[in-house]
């Protein structure tokens, strides 16, 4: 049996210090860091047929908005089977904040999805990844007004 | 004390083999009962001791977070000390439940407590909008959860010296 490869991304390489929920709010939010991280990568491990590993650990904590926006969206744009699929959540020093995203965030952001309610858009983002029927498409999803 | 005075009854001065089986009876005796009384009293000693650790362990959780909650109330602290402050708490709490757990047979529930209170709240519109003021001032609405959560916490943490006293080492 052939392994899954692995693609792993630590959140402190985005920012020790994460900040609020929109890009809006302060610094080094949960939108930008989906958008400058977590799609990409995503979309990546979804072309190489990979496990994405996104660590938690060393940085100042989070709020938990944070995560929901990040992984909220990350729902949005590919579906909670695709993300129970291929996202690894990992973390030493806050295990809880994996718990609370597997079991909270990803069937929150899935109820979301199937009712269209889109994620908010503070600013103007570059294209970004989504599945759709199957195929990965990167597009601007979402216009800010 | 009746053995003794059966061996001083023996009228020729030595001691019979019957009278040594009674005076190795009474050392055996006297001996196996300072080793229990010692044993006993150490394993006791020991027990509280470990016991009472854990206990001013739980006295220093609450305070910690009786301190946090007034300031929060006060509207005292940024955003991102409420933040930081959750990490600190999360590490401390896993860690004296990893060891108490190792101890003794106890399943207690204040880490995932402490998850709900952490989720609530960072999860607050006020934490978000005032991400980067000097201190995030919580609507009243807000302050009623918090109180309830303290309160909840506060009886988790009473219940939880009770289990520890009642509590078995492993």
């Amino acid at each position: 049996m052939e392994e899954s490869k692995i693609i792993t991304i630590e959140v402190k390489d985005f920012d020790e210090y994460t900040g609020p929920r929109y890009v809006t709010q302060g610094d080094s939010s949960g939108e930008e860091f989906y958008h400058r991280v977590l799609n990409e990568n995503f979309a990546e491990a979804f072309k190489t047929d990979s496990i994405l590993i996104v660590d938690l650990d060393n940085t100042a904590g989070f709020l938990s908005s944070f995560l929901d926006e990040a992984f909220g969206s990350l729902v949005y744009d590919f579906g909670a089977e695709e993300v129970r699929k291929r996202l690894k959540i990992v973390s030493q020093e806050e295990p809880d904040w994996v718990e609370m995203i597997m079991n909270d965030v990803v069937v929150d952001w899935e109820k979301r999805r199937k009712s269209c309610t889109q994620p908010t858009i503070t600013v103007e983002h570059d294209a970004w990844f989504r599945l759709k029927k199957g195929k990965i498409i990167k597009h601007k999803w979402i216009e800010h007004i | 004390m009746d053995r003794a005075y059966l061996i001083c009854q023996n009228q020729s001065g030595i001691l019979s083999s019957s009278d040594w089986i009674a005076l190795v009876e009474i050392f055996v005796t006297l001996v196996f009962g300072i080793i229990i009384l010692t044993v006993v009293q150490n394993r006791f000693t020991n027990n509280r001791a470990v016991k009472d650790f854990f206990i001013s362990e739980c006295a220093s959780i609450k305070t910690d977070y009786k301190v946090f909650f007034d300031q929060v109330y006060r509207n005292k602290h940024s955003a991102k000390y409420i933040q930081e402050w959750f990490k600190v708490m999360t590490l401390k709490i896993d860690s004296f439940e990893f060891t108490l757990k190792k101890e003794f047979e106890i399943y207690d529930n204040l880490s995932s407590k402490h998850g709900k209170i952490k989720k609530f709240l960072t999860s607050r519109t006020e934490l978000n909008e005032q991400y980067r003021e000097k201190i995030v001032k919580l609507t009243q609405g807000s302050k009623s959860e918090l109180l309830k959560e303290h309160k909840q916490l506060t009886t988790l943490i009473a219940q939880l010296i009770v289990s520890i006293n009642k509590a078995k080492r492993k």
